[in-house]
């Protein structure tokens, strides 16, 4: 599994997802809702960066309130086709204004990544090798030409005409 | 349903090609073809069950799509599907506008 | 009609690059089939019994004469010979090979077309009344807003993976030419007090296995809040629908297992939130879309043409055209004209390539360049004059196009079913082609007036059986094909799903039984203006299961 950010493999990534039922190790975790839930002022109480982990289905009752201090937010995708947590994502953007790393993980896939990231994930969690070999050798291509905006911070130009209209500048995605 | 063969009828299996999309037919060589009467052919269900695998395993290398085991009777040297939607899939379809126009209207 | 500017043109092009791309890597054995099945699907490829199908969107079914001469040069070069107009206003090639995919989008675009979205759990196209900007009856042309949504709605990055596919129809008009009551979105122009344009928004319709009317979500939604509100809709959808079950997946399921009140509910919550961040439709915005679809320039003429009304005394087979195919256009001196694709004994919805090319010009000379596809798988010629029309007629009769069964019992709606597709579990094709040749007789075919016959090859409902005024719905029966009849259907503003008469029939029996319902009606109507609709909505199924079971004496 390789994490992609900013156009780069990430090397180092702090996150480590906590095993059920097991104590938390130390350093930058992440943890599922029913954890989160429980033990929520512990969990945000710690010294190192607390990440959040939700599963599609799981909605942002009980979590809204502490959203600003969640340095990563995981949004994981049990099947390419199941698009739920595009729907959550751009709730946690544009909605609640979430600011910290949203990252894609589980069924991530080349054909999918553009929307990933347009509507608001910035990091990509990717287990597919053959999305891995794509995206190290800059072979995604992005397409530049858009109808809606995105819920990506970024740099989408408004061009001419119709104002839902949006250009990315010419680059690979990552 | 009664669409999928029953256990002992004579099947071929039968998917479309990847590239032309065509309906074809595995050949005991390996091979595809539109031929049906040149389709292998299974008697028991453990030799459906490896026709269809096979089949399977050329539809993870690219060559087809949807393989799937078709009941079919075996007149002389004419092989003939059993079922309405097979005999559309081998003989093309029945009525519409790609059959030639017999009569004026 | 919209025309691409320079972005609208890149934007094909972009995604053609990346299908092509897609493509290569399936050929190339990089992208499995699993993987790629939902990304062909998006470009409008399925895989049928035969070969790979291509749907082409025509979207709202508006078209000029250099797009259709485009379509029938595809089924020249990369088809056999033909096109089939589908119950959402698109168009299907059926021979299609996967390799060829590319360049034929290359084609398409070329005359500013696409397969973008005709196919997969995404948001299709978005279908208006064939009869928009012409009809006498419209409040404002929808067309406007079915291309906002269209560019909306396009490659949408939080709406491209739904629990299943979505369907939006949008009428201009009180009288519903685009069956919007069962549709997922189905949307009404309409005036408030004070004059201003918004809609009045219908959610959860919808045929197939469990066919539901739509309810109104919203009886007034201002024109500005229609993309706000829609995302609302959708994110509900998205994150709430059936993904378990395929057969319970559409929006209608929701709508039925949470309620009306619980729907709106959630949908107005998240409206709050899509208002502030979808894009904004300001009077401004809408009237940039709408300059596109300006009316042309209508010549003023009197109502009445000295002409037509001379050839229609002289021409018994014009008037009988006239009677059937020809509809009040808003204009003075111009009508609307239906090109009947449902010749006796024909294959509904088909057209050749030469037919094509004949309508193309037509179109071209007589309609200022512009046709409609029906949802009932005819063309329309929205704008002739009065005055051309004898001319029109006679040059749609050299291209066998001027069959005038508009609305009639011939002009039959039906899907491809199983001659073509991998869904049906029967044919449809041979069934509406014998009940077309069991009433070929004009005369008869006018005695019995208005009667819509719908036929689908399986409840997947493509052929809009449950909307019929006579739905047919074929299945397998013990490895037989086996038509089950429903009655008092309507796609219409007085929208109704059909009711099960009885016991089904084989396909031996069918055609019979259609002709006992029929003759039913004839003898036992009030009158001959009284439609067979009308009838059966007074009296029910009762005289028709007498005389389709009773024995004989």
């Amino acid at each position: 599994m390789t994490v992609f950010r900013d156009g780069r493999a990430v090397i180092d990534d702090p996150w480590i997802h906590a095993a059920p039922d097991a104590p938390l190790p130390a350093g930058a975790v992440v943890v599922d809702k029913p954890r989160f839930l429980e033990a929520q002022e512990e969990l945000l109480a710690r010294p190192s960066p607390l990440g959040l982990e939700l599963r599609p289905g799981e909605d942002l009752d009980g979590i809204e309130p502490a959203l600003g201090r969640l340095a990563l937010i995981v949004l994981r995708f049990p099947r390419f086709a199941d698009g739920r947590p595009y729907s959550i994502a751009r709730t946690l953007r544009d909605v609640h204004g979430f600011a910290g790393e949203l990252r894609a993980a589980g069924d991530v896939l080349r054909d999918q990544l553009g929307f990933m990231l347009r509507a608001g994930f910035d990091s990509l969690d990717v287990q597919d090798p053959a999305t891995i070999a794509a995206l190290r050798d800059g072979r995604v291509v992005a397409v530049r030409r858009h109808y809606q905006p995105a819920s990506r911070r970024g740099t989408e130009a408004v061009p001419a005409g119709p104002s839902w209209r949006r250009l990315a500048p010419p680059a690979s995605i990552g | 349903m009664s669409r999928d063969p029953q256990d002992g009828e004579r099947v071929v299996v039968s998917a479309n090609a990847l590239r032309s999309g065509a309906v074809v037919y595995r050949r005991t060589d390996g091979d595809w073809t539109s031929d049906l009467d040149t389709a292998a052919a299974a008697e028991t269900p453990a030799a459906a069950d490896a026709l269809l695998r096979a089949a399977g395993e050329d539809a993870g290398r690219g060559l087809v799509v949807d393989p799937i085991l078709v009941a079919v009777d075996r007149i002389g040297d004419e092989t003939r599907p059993r079922r309405l939607r097979d005999r559309i899939r081998a003989e093309g379809p029945s009525a519409g506008s790609s059959r030639p126009v017999t009569a004026p209207r | 009609m919209y025309r691409y500017d320079e972005f609208d043109a890149a934007f094909v092009r972009e995604r053609i690059a990346e299908f092509r791309d897609q493509v290569a890597r399936r050929l190339a054995g990089e992208l499995s089939e699993d993987q790629f099945k939902p990304l062909r699907l998006m470009n409008g490829v399925y895989l049928q019994l035969h070969a790979y199908m291509l749907r082409v969107a025509i979207p709202y079914g508006t078209l000029s004469s250099r797009q259709l001469r485009a379509l029938a040069r595809i089924a020249r070069d990369f088809d056999r010979g033909y096109g089939h107009f589908t119950t959402r206003q698109n168009l299907q090639f059926n021979w299609i090979r996967l390799e060829d995919m590319p360049d034929i989008l290359e084609t398409l675009a070329e005359v500013e077309m696409h397969a973008i979205q005709t196919s997969g759990n995404c948001i299709r196209n978005v279908t208006a009344d064939h009869f928009a900007g012409a009809a006498a009856d419209e409040i404002a042309d929808p067309r406007p807003y079915a291309e906002i949504l269209r560019q909306w709605s396009s490659l949408h990055p939080e709406f491209s993976f739904l629990p299943r596919k979505f369907k939006v129809a949008v009428t201009g008009s009180p009288r519903d030419r685009a069956a919007i009551q069962v549709h997922d979105i189905g949307l009404e122009l309409k005036r408030d007090a004070d004059g201003a344009l918004g809609f009045a928004v219908w959610v959860g319709g919808g045929q197939g296995r469990t066919p539901m009317l739509a309810r109104r979500l919203r009886d007034f939604l201002p024109e500005s809040d229609l993309l706000a509100y829609c995302e609302a809709i959708l994110r509900v959808y998205n994150l709430e629908g059936r993904r378990d079950n395929k057969y319970k997946a559409r929006i209608k399921i929701l709508v039925h297992e949470k309620g009306e009140a619980e729907l709106k509910a959630a949908v107005e919550a998240a409206f709050r939130h899509t208002r502030a961040t979808a894009p904004a439709l300001p009077r401004e915005e809408i009237a940039r879309i709408a300059a596109y679809f300006a009316p042309p320039e209508f010549t003023a003429r009197p109502a009445e043409s000295a002409a037509c009304e001379a050839a229609r005394r002289t021409d018994a087979a014009f008037a009988r055209f006239v009677a059937r195919n020809v509809h009040a256009h808003r204009v003075p001196g111009y009508a609307i004209v239906t090109v009947s694709l449902k010749p006796i004994g024909g294959a509904p919805g088909d057209a050749r390539a030469d037919q094509m090319e004949a309508l193309a010009g037509i179109a071209e000379r007589f309609s200022f360049d512009e046709l409609r596809v029906s949802h009932e798988q005819n063309l329309i010629l929205p704008h002739v004059a009065l005055d051309d029309l004898p001319a029109v007629f006679a040059l749609l009769q050299r291209a066998g196009l001027a069959t005038p069964n508009a609305g009639l019992v011939t002009d039959i709606i039906a899907c491809p079913g199983l001659d073509y597709c991998s869904l049906a579990n029967a044919r449809s094709i041979p069934v509406a082609q014998r009940i077309s040749e069991r009433f070929a007789d004009l005369d008869r075919q006018h005695a019995i007036g208005e009667l819509k016959i719908k036929i689908s090859g399986c409840i997947n409902a493509c052929g809009h059986h449950h909307v019929g005024h006579i739905g047919i719905l074929g299945v397998d029966r013990k490895g037989e094909e086996f038509y089950q009849i429903t009655l008092g259907g309507s796609a219409d503003e007085t929208c109704s799903i059909g009711t099960i008469v009885g016991r089904g029939f084989s396909s031996d029996e069918v055609v019979d039984a259609v002709e006992a319902i029929v003759e039913t009606y004839v003898a036992r109507r009030h009158a001959p203006d009284e439609t067979f609709l009308a009838f059966h909505r007074r009296v029910g199924d009762a005289p028709f299961r007498d005389a389709l079971y009773r024995k004989a004496a």
